[in-house]
């Protein structure tokens, strides 16, 4: 009985990677460079062939949670109750903003400023589609967006800073990135505390235990005056730290922002 | 190779639609068989959606490099296994 031996030769039959997939990795190298040089000279041709299918996919999102709450009993009641959430959400911003609003007001009392007209943009991809809490936007330079504007969210919360801005498009950095540091307030004493971003819109921060910081207080970040950006939901202590950290859930949801004010 | 051109259209749609620790998981089963799509995952997640400040590093294409790495190894290690049935 004959043996058959293969022809190939043992270095290219062990060869991690075979001509042909060599090859392939050249090509699928080129095509990476390719779109990294792509990004660098042309910043907004990626997002501009990228937002149909940020579209589809918010519109198909939007369609599977219609579907699956109408498919449910209480659908339209739970729709409803999301609907008057998120409307009571925005009012207490609101409420808020224009208290402390307010409260400068009296401080100051002679002087005032106008608010700057914003520019509203919708939100093309947000998290947790994007992995590092950045907002996707429709405008750009020609609409008057320029680096380091100020992005707000429903009821004037500040969400973050736009960090790079093409003709159409420009990507914003919350201020819950993970890492990013952030000075602002925490309650009416304004008692100044230093914000980490932890991702998903929340913050943690570290305060002298001995602070009067509860439960329930609002955290401010002097944007556009002051404008609450979250609450406290919790104060971890231990007897051996001189410090207590705060945990602070962020008044704006990003993982659901739609609109969002540009100044 | 139906599912396997299902499950790369899965992963490219992903990274536009779905949340990002699923379209990983997509782009790492199918880099099992087809190791570029790691790489070109990792390129695009950080075309789109990586801006300065954002992290130390760009993390999807580290990631993407490191996966496509590993998955050549596991895409030999398959391709022997097979043959050596």
């Amino acid at each position: 009985m004959k043996t058959q031996f293969s022809r190939t030769p043992r270095r290219a039959r062990n060869a991690l990677i075979t001509p042909g997939q060599g090859m392939m990795v050249v090509v699928v190298v080129f095509v990476a460079l390719l779109l990294l040089i792509l990004r660098a000279v042309f910043p907004g041709v990626t997002a501009s062939l990228a937002s149909p299918l940020w579209s589809a996919g918010d519109g198909i999102s939007n369609g599977m949670n219609g579907f699956f709450a109408q498919c449910s009993e209480q659908g339209n009641a739970v729709v409803e109750r999301a609907r008057l959430v998120r409307d009571n959400t925005v009012l207490t911003e609101r409420m808020n903003a224009l208290a402390v609003a307010n409260a400068d007001l009296v401080r100051l009392v002679g002087t005032r400023t106008e608010a700057g007209v914003g520019i509203v943009a919708s939100v093309l991809a947000r998290p947790p589609v994007s992995p590092y809490d950045t907002l996707v936007l429709d405008q750009g330079e020609v609409a008057g967006v320029t680096k380091n504007h100020q992005v707000l969210g429903p009821g004037g919360a500040p969400l973050g800073t736009i960090e790079s801005v093409s003709a159409t498009s420009a990507r914003v950095l919350l201020y819950s990135a993970p890492g990013r540091v952030t000075e602002g307030w925490v309650g009416d004493a304004r008692l100044p505390i230093t914000l980490r971003g932890v991702g998903g819109g929340a913050f943690t921060a570290s305060v002298p235990r001995d602070a009067l910081v509860t439960v329930g207080q609002s955290v401010f970040l002097p944007v556009a005056g002051a404008r609450t950006i979250g609450t406290i939901i919790r104060v971890d202590t231990n007897p051996s730290s001189p410090e207590a950290i705060v945990h602070i859930r962020p008044v704006s949801n990003p993982f659901s922002i739609v609109w969002v004010e540009i100044r | 190779m139906v599912v396997q051109g299902v499950l790369v259209t899965l992963a490219f749609l992903g990274i536009f639609m779905f949340p990002w620790p699923l379209t990983i998981l997509l782009i790492a089963v199918a880099s099992v068989r087809m190791p570029f799509m790691a790489l070109l995952g990792g390129v695009l997640f950080d075309v789109l959606y990586f801006v300065p400040g954002a992290a130390y590093l760009p993390w999807g294409i580290v990631f993407g490099i490191g996966g496509f790495f590993a998955s050549l190894i596991v895409h030999d290690f398959m391709k022997t296994r097979i043959m050596a049935r």
